[in-house]
């Protein structure tokens, strides 16, 4: 449910608006669980190394594992800020769904008030 | 859905070839078990996005496309890395089982050799050889399996020596792709780039 409730407890976003807002929040909370859990498939820096049996190749894969571990970490970043861009397009919506629905009551209840008076 | 696993090994009991093959065969298969953990995060998160973008009572609005752009190129980038990890742990696990294969052939003829009486050190080196003429058969015998040992030894060590070049080099190559400063590897239209990261944390 979104929007404020008005004067009289009702709200005045429409229901297609809920269903996006819903969705939009859903998909928010999924990005942010889904990068902790990718955040913790593997240590930051990448998993515990194995000796190869000789420094070139313990080096080369080093640096694999190094790197494996870097990009590992941008990914999980980069699945929680999707998170926050999509609660930032949620907030946004409902703050100018909110502004609207305000809006609306205000005037249905100048209405109301005019045909009282008439 | 089948879970990629690395080979398994041939039996061996000592250490003659060098390296830890039991730990690089446990890394590949650690390697191998990101892959599906990477790809089924990024396929729930392309579900999710389809079904809120999607049908007409989606989000449609211009930051809705702008938000799908930018998560599509990223779950892109997420595949790649899978698969780059699976590709390391094939290389990884490739090189665990030819060196099982090389120590297992060492060991088996070690054996063959020690039951002629050759004196096999505990690191597997051949015991030094006379080449001269022998007094009897049984020293005969002795020798010829101590050579031929010593054969085996020299061609165990420099396959294994050739098998840990060529991991190396697919390495390099594999590491070429993703270090940073690469230059951008697309696949399937994602790039991939690792951010240059602050040397000396103790590993």
């Amino acid at each position: 449910m979104t929007g404020m409730p008005g004067k009289h407890g009702q709200r005045m976003v429409h229901s297609r608006s809920q269903a996006v807002f819903s969705d939009l929040r859903q998909t928010a909370g999924m990005f942010g669980a889904e990068s902790v859990r990718f955040w913790a498939i593997m240590p930051p820096h990448g998993p515990a190394r194995a000796d190869g049996g000789s420094p070139e190749f313990d080096g080369a894969l080093a640096q694999v594992l190094e790197a494996i571990g870097g990009l590992h970490t941008q990914m999980a970043a980069m699945i929680a800020q999707h998170g926050s861009s999509l609660r930032d397009a949620c907030a946004a919506d409902q703050v100018t769904d909110e502004t609207a629905g305000d809006t609306m009551e205000e005037i249905t209840d100048r209405r109301t008030h005019e045909l009282r008076r008439a | 859905m089948i879970r990629p696993q690395p080979a398994s090994l041939a039996p061996f009991a000592e250490d003659w070839v060098g390296g830890d093959i039991g730990g690089l065969q446990a890394l590949a298969a650690e390697l191998y078990g990101f892959v599906p953990e990477i790809t089924g995060i990024t396929a729930a998160l392309n579900q999710q996005v389809d079904r809120l973008t999607g049908g007409d009572e989606g989000w449609h609005e211009p930051a809705a496309s702008a938000f799908t752009r930018a998560w599509r190129r990223d779950s892109g980038t997420a595949e790649v890395l899978a698969a780059v990890i699976g590709q390391a742990a094939g290389i990884i696990g490739g090189l665990a089982a030819e060196l099982a294969v090389i120590e297992n052939a060492l060991e088996e003829q070690a054996y063959a050799a020690s039951r002629y009486g050759v004196n096999i050190g505990t690191d597997g080196r051949p015991p030094p050889v006379s080449a001269g003429p022998v007094a009897d058969a049984t020293t005969a015998s002795k020798q010829h399996w101590a050579l031929a040992y010593r054969q085996l030894y020299g061609q165990a060590m420099a396959k294994a020596q050739q098998a840990r070049q060529q991991a190396t080099r697919q390495l390099m190559d594999l590491y070429a792709r993703v270090e940073p400063g690469a230059r951008p590897v697309r696949s399937k239209g994602c790039v991939v780039r690792a951010t240059p990261r602050s040397s000396g944390d103790g590993r």
